[in-house]
This record gives structure tokens, sequence and C-alpha cells, in this order.
């Protein structure tokens, strides 16, 4: 558990406080005289003229500060929202990027995929039906089958590398945070 | 006289106050913890130097922040070297430095000349 520290305290005003108490001794005192006491309140007069300005001073340098200070946190939320605006983009951009990179991929392997097919359709396939039905309708039929499939495929394909694309990103997040 | 040399550091000034050349700095942020722990050995070398000034002391006051309790000192310093302003053959002048777009800290020096009385030079830095 952590121990707070107990802030040392300070006392600006030691000098204001010992001409109080300066003066609450000289009330408290008997036989006082009309001198004693003139010039007490002479003391007291100027010290509290002095104090007068010194707070007027601080309380217009204070307000200053309090309004630079309360100027500069606007500009620091403005700056914030502007990052988290671009922030968004720059991810959007980042997932834009990553799915058509992942799209090439996707078509490349499709492509290969729907040449492997041509490939075993005309030495296999082929050979087979003219063999066994000879009929030009259902050669054309399958390759039409393998044509028209070729777009769900890539579709799926490019899913799954999404998808994987994602587990990575926040897989790497999450050890991020972790070492954090 | 020993000068005084404070380096800044996030919370206090830098300070350097040379008798023999008669030219303190104060420049910096100034938010102390403890703001009468660090301005007191200030306030006591000015008393110090004041037995025995140069015809011409300058002060030199950059001050970048500063909280509540230590505008209370710089006012304290600014004192003391106003009772060297009214020596006889002394005088002090203060050249208040400022940021270019810090217009309340101009305004923060000309309230302390107001009310020290002693005379202040405006200096804007550029950035």
């Amino acid at each position: 558990m952590a121990v707070r520290k107990k802030r040392k305290k300070e006392d600006i005003f030691v000098d204001e406080a010992s001409c109080l108490n300066r003066v609450r001794n000289f009330l408290s005192e008997e036989n006082k005289s009309p001198e004693e006491t003139v010039a007490e309140l002479d003391n007291l007069t100027n010290n509290y003229s002095e104090l007068l300005d010194q707070i007027k001073l601080i309380t217009r340098i204070s307000d200053r500060l309090q309004r630079k200070l309360d100027q500069t946190n606007d500009k620091l939320n403005e700056v914030n929202l502007e990052i988290q605006e671009k922030n968004v983009q720059l991810e959007q951009t980042i997932n834009d990027l990553a799915e058509a990179k992942i799209g090439r991929r996707a078509t490349t392997f499709v492509f290969i995929f729907a040449l492997a097919l041509f490939l075993v359709s005309e030495a296999f396939i082929e050979p087979w039906i003219e063999r066994y039905y000879n009929n030009f309708f259902i050669s054309l039929g399958i390759k039409g089958v393998i044509a028209l499939s070729i777009k769900p495929i890539e579709g799926f394909v490019e899913k799954t590398l999404v998808k994987k694309a994602r587990q990575r990103t926040l897989k790497a997040a999450r050890a991020k945070r972790q070492i954090a | 006289m020993k000068e005084l040399i404070l380096n800044g550091t996030k919370q206090t000034p830098y300070v350097n106050f040379n008798a023999e050349t008669g030219k303190l700095e104060l420049s910096g942020r100034s938010i102390p913890e403890n703001s009468f722990e660090f301005y007191n050995p200030l306030l006591e070398w000015i008393t110090e130097y004041g037995t025995n000034a140069l015809a011409i002391t300058n002060m030199k006051v950059y001050l970048e922040y500063f909280n509540t309790s230590s505008s209370k000192y710089i006012l304290e310093v600014l004192k003391r070297l106003k009772e060297i302003n009214e020596l006889d053959d002394k005088e002090v002048k203060v050249e208040w430095c400022y940021d270019e777009d810090d217009e309340e800290m101009m305004e923060t020096g000309e309230d302390y000349e107001d009310v020290t009385g002693l005379h202040f030079t405006y200096t804007e830095i550029e950035e």
C-alpha cells in the first residue's frame, strides 16, 4: 500500500502573522499610554496597507495565471480532440490499406487456385467426361461451375485473411499492454 | 561577496546573483514546494549585497510561470532591491523579459513596477 507523504505546510505570511501577534499582545497589556497606542496603531496601519497592496497584486497575478492556465487547457483539449480525430482517420486508412493488401493476396491465391482447377479440369475431368459421357454440355457446365465459384472463393479467402490479420493485431496489442 | 548560483529545475528557477558585476538573474519556472525555503537565501543575499551594492544593479527577470506564493516572494525580492535603489548613488534597473505571445507576463511586470516603484524595461523574447 502506498503511503501518502504529508506535505509540509508553508506559511508565506510569517511577518504579517508576527505583526498581528505583537498587536494582540499589546492589546492584552494594561496601562497603555495614548502615545504607545497611537504608535502601535500607526505601525498596524502601515502593515495593513502593505498587506492590502500585496493581496491586490497577488490576486491580480493569480487571476491572470488562472486565465492563462484555462486558455492553455482549452488549447490542449482542442489539440487532443484533433489528435483523436486524426487517430481514427489513421486507423481507418491502416485498415483500408491492410484490406487492400489482403484483397490482392486473395486475388493471387484465387488466381493460382483457378489455374490449378483449370489444369485439373483439362488433364483429368475433361478426358473422363469424354470417355464416359462424351457430352459437350456437361463439360461446359463443369467449366462454368469452376468459373462461377471463383468470385465466392475469393470473398471467402479475403474474409478469412482479414479475420486472421485482425486476430494478429489484437494479439500484438494485448502483448504490448502486458509489457506496459 | 560570494555569488549565488542555483541551477534551474522543473519547479525552481535559475538564479545567478553576482555581486562583482551587479548582475542578478532569475529565470525559468517558479513553483517550488516550499517558496520560503527557496526564496529566503535570495532575500538574505540581497540584504547583504545592499550593504555594499554597486552603483548600478541590473536585475533580469525572465519567468515562464510562477505560483501564487512565488509571486509574493518575487515582490519581496523587488522590495529589497527598491531599498537599495533608495540609497544614495545607487540605482537598480529591472529588465522584465517575457515570451512574445505572453502578454499576461508583461502585464504582471507592469503590476510589479506599479507596486515597487522601480524602473522596469520590458524585453519581448522571440521564441
